[in-house]
């Protein structure tokens, strides 16, 4: 029995031993080392935190799944990831009749992955069915009608003048699927269909998702450099950062704050930082007193230190936004939006006229990095003497919440593709969907002819000039626009990360 | 015995329907809805309602309840509200994962846990039994999820003898996540096994044993331990049962596609029909692990199985 209690006691020993000093040591993390063997070059392999809902284009409103949807779906226009404009898709050129006539050439000798050709019934088919879906409202709301003139031009017609619809076809709602599926009422979830630089080849559920790629791809310039290509879903941040570490996945969508200087360390890691459009923003609901009174809004609105947010919170990774509106955009701007300055938060205070005491402020926040903004928060309004009370809960408690407007304070991001859709938002027939919208008429008039100014110079100079009085009456408080951070093998190249959270794996690359 | 365990069986029946009424009713009352949370910020009140109707949710609690028992019986667990699948396949290519890395997990603890308890019982108040209760000790305050990651960061980033994640290497995969957990459960059942077979090994009737002249090991463990194990087994099939509901730190650590992340995420998108499409094969699993707990009573004591005559 003692032999072997003793033999028992070394094999323990042994084991700590090993594992203490391997765990300390500081060697070299050179080449993959993970129990998975060097990654093949044909195959990029990339960890996401969350599965996708669907990879349908029209039931879902998941920055995952439409990231999935780019890789198999096209649409007429699509939004160009650096300028953040409309740029050609299947289309190539459009003409504009009375303003609410849009006529679209397609382009030729375009295939779907079931070798359907792709014409203008396709775009007829889909764009009738996406509107017929809950949901779709907003990217379809504007569509009169839409008519096939021949195989390859469409015209679609407004019900007004519109200048947002090139941006509303590059929604994953009109991306396009063939007419022959959607009339056999095709499960695009199972078998996503579409014109796209991917195939889907298996979706393996909870564990991981393959494509390959599509030989037929009509873009010589983006067609898919890496064969394969696999998704692994790894829900925990330092898991995910170990992943690639270990040569188990060649890319991470979202890396974790606290994860950035060990992966930095790494020679043959690269860590990105995605400057972004996503404003977070303190939301406080406009028709609860005193928040009605623009001289308390703006007297938050300059009592909040952003870089303390920026450094406190995020482990520096966020870029100050004071505007309404996300810094990068066509027609954003900085105008009348009210900087950190306490002495001026205390004049609009004392304008406003009321006790600051009296004022208190619960701020729903839906996760534990909000839940530290909010703290920062409470810590800058107490100086002016304002009461802050922090308020964490669930997800879709807060969401609940919030969409039905029992909330005084919420922190909230938002990160649509254009500055259009983010003024229209400031429209007082808005006011049931969003929090911190207004109901100003003047405000109203501008946003209503923005939305049917068709000329681009026109559109623009409205634009600026709504985000610059919005800035004035403070409706809502930007904090921040969020920074996001992808890391890769050093040996992948080719990778581009949009500012609204996109990632455009077609065209990535192996160096060697 | 086979009446005893039809039985049991058919008193399942029962525990389900109380178990989907409560959770049922328990979704139900917590805030959120989950046709808003699939159209997202966007969608307009009419477009949430035209959905929710679509989904059946306009309709009473108690309607909606019945509708779902019913199909349950039919063998239909509904679709998921969020990705529209078959909650029944969801679940059946989830429960495999779940099932096997409990019982891997519990056989690395009864293995190593019930030898330890032994021998520190026998050898009580000497280095080793003190050895075995400081490691139990420190077993049980260890959270999984900072083991977990302890063995990742040595085993996988360090060594790289075992895979970060997933379970799609075979036998290695099990590793790491089994151990992570075993170690956890190890410490409650080494510490079980010492304190029963303490109290077993002081009855008369090991001391009569030893007094016709059997060894000390077959004392210990042909009298001794059979008697003792009653309350180690209880001890494992609880731990079982927890198990099958799934690990959800290690499953998240270890990205591991089993039930526990997948109930997480549901209850996160109030996606009922997958929630309860769990539950219940859930509650099957733990009254069929308890069932067997009690038969293996039966089989341990005599006393036990003459009571299901």
């Amino acid at each position: 029995m003692y032999k072997w209690v003793r033999a028992m006691c070394v094999v323990l020993a042994f084991v700590l031993l090993v594992g203490t000093l391997s765990g300390c040591s500081q060697g070299t993390q050179g080449e993959p080392q993970g129990g998975e063997p060097p990654a093949p070059k044909d195959t990029l392999r990339v960890a996401l935190t969350s599965e996708p809902p669907s990879l349908t284009t029209c039931d879902h409103d998941s920055l995952i799944s439409v990231g999935l949807n780019l890789l198999t779906f096209n649409s007429l226009y699509k939004i160009d990831h650096a300028s953040l404009l409309p740029v050609p898709d299947l289309a190539y050129e459009y003409s504009v009749e009375n303003d609410t006539e849009w006529t679209f050439k397609l382009k030729e000798g375009v295939k779907f992955h079931n070798g359907d050709l792709f014409t203008a019934h396709d775009v007829v088919a889909t764009i009738e069915y996406a509107k017929t879906v809950p949901g779709s409202t907003l990217y379809t709301g504007s569509i009169k009608s839409v008519e096939a003139i021949d195989d390859y031009t469409v015209k679609i017609t407004t019900h007004k003048p519109y200048a947002g619809l090139l941006y509303d076809l590059g929604y994953h709602y009109n991306f396009i699927l063939p007419k022959s599926l959607i009339e056999k009422g095709h499960d695009f979830n199972m078998e996503p269909i579409g014109t796209g630089p991917y195939k889907l080849v298996s979706w393996d559920y909870g564990n991981s998702l393959k494509y390959e790629a599509f030989e037929d791809y009509f873009d010589a310039d983006h067609k898919a450099k890496i064969k394969n290509l696999e998704f692994v879903i790894i829900p925990e941040g330092a898991s995910r950062a170990i992943a690639l570490e270990a040569g188990e996945v060649d890319f991470v969508w979202e890396v974790s704050g606290a994860d950035v200087a060990r992966l930095n360390a790494n020679p043959n890691v690269n860590v990105l930082e995605v400057d972004t459009v996503d404003n977070v923003t303190l939301f406080m609901n406009n028709d609860v007193k005193p928040f009605d009174d623009p001289n308390v809004r703006r007297a938050i609105n300059y009592a909040i230190n952003r870089q303390d947010i920026i450094d406190g919170a995020l482990n520096g990774y966020g870029r100050v936004n004071y505007s309404v509106i996300s810094q990068g955009f066509w027609g954003s701007t900085n105008k009348n939006a009210p900087e950190y300055n306490l002495d001026k938060a205390r004049e609009y205070l004392n304008a406003w006229g009321g006790d600051p005491s009296t004022i208190n402020l619960p701020i729903l926040c839906s996760n534990e990095t909000r839940v530290a903004i909010a703290t920062i928060i409470q810590s800058n309004l107490a100086q002016l003497g304002i009461k802050v009370e922090v308020v964490p809960m669930d997800t879709a408690t807060y969401f609940a919440k919030w969409t039905a407007g029992d909330y005084v304070g919420v922190i909230a991001s938002w990160s649509p593709s254009n500055s259009l859709t983010y003024v229209q938002r400031f429209h007082s027939n808005r006011r049931n969907a969003y929090p911190g919208s207004l109901n100003s008429p003047e405000i109203d008039a501008l946003v209503l002819q923005a939305e049917g100014t068709i000329d681009n110079d026109a559109r623009l100079a409205l634009i600026e000039e709504i985000v610059s009085e919005v800035n004035l009456l403070s409706p809502q408080i930007s904090l921040y626009q969020s920074v996001w951070l992808r890391a890769h093998h050093k040996d992948l190249a080719g990778i581009v990360c949009s500012a609204t959270g996109y990632t455009a794996y077609n065209d990535f690359y192996w160096k060697k | 015995m086979i009446r005893y365990m039809i039985k049991r069986l058919l008193a399942m029946i029962p525990v389900l329907i109380g178990i989907t009424f409560l959770v049922f009713m328990i979704m139900q009352l917590a805030p959120g809805d989950p046709a808003r949370l699939i159209l997202g910020e966007n969608a307009s009140p009419e477009e949430v309602k035209e959905l929710r109707e679509q989904m059946g949710l306009e309709d009473p609690v108690l309607v909606q309840y019945f509708r779902y028992m019913v199909n349950l019986c039919k063998g239909d667990m509904g679709k998921s509200y969020i990705t529209n699948r078959l909650v029944a396949s969801e679940v059946a290519a989830r429960f495999p994962y779940t099932l096997k890395l409990a019982l891997v997990s519990a056989a690395v603890s009864i293995l190593i846990a019930i030898p330890l308890g032994i021998i520190a019982a026998v050898k009580q108040n000497t280095i080793f039994d003190n050895t075995c209760m400081v490691l139990s000790l420190v077993g049980i305050s260890m959270p999984a999820f900072w083991m977990a990651l302890m063995l990742v960061l040595v085993f996988s980033l360090r060594l790289g003898w075992l895979p970060v994640q997933g379970a799609n290497m075979g036998w290695r995969s099990y590793v790491l996540p089994s151990i992570a957990i075993g170690f956890m459960n190890m410490a409650a059942i080494a510490r079980t096994t010492r304190s029963s077979m303490l109290e077993t090994i002081r009855q008369d009737y090991v001391r009569t044993a030893k007094s016709k002249g059997i060894s000390n090991a077959s004392a210990i463990l042909g009298h001794a331990f059979p008697n003792a194990l009653i309350p180690t087994v209880t001890v494992v099939g609880v731990q079982l049962g927890g198990l099958i509901g799934g690990a959800v730190l290690t499953e998240t650590v270890f990205a591991w596609p089993g039930l526990g992340r997948l109930i997480v995420q549901s209850v996160n998108a109030r996606d009922v029909p997958m929630i309860l499409g769990c539950m219940v094969v859930m509650s099957v699993s733990f009254s069929v692990i308890n069932l067997v707990v009690d038969l293996l009573y039966g089989l341990l004591d005599p006393r036990v199985k003459s009571m299901y005559a």
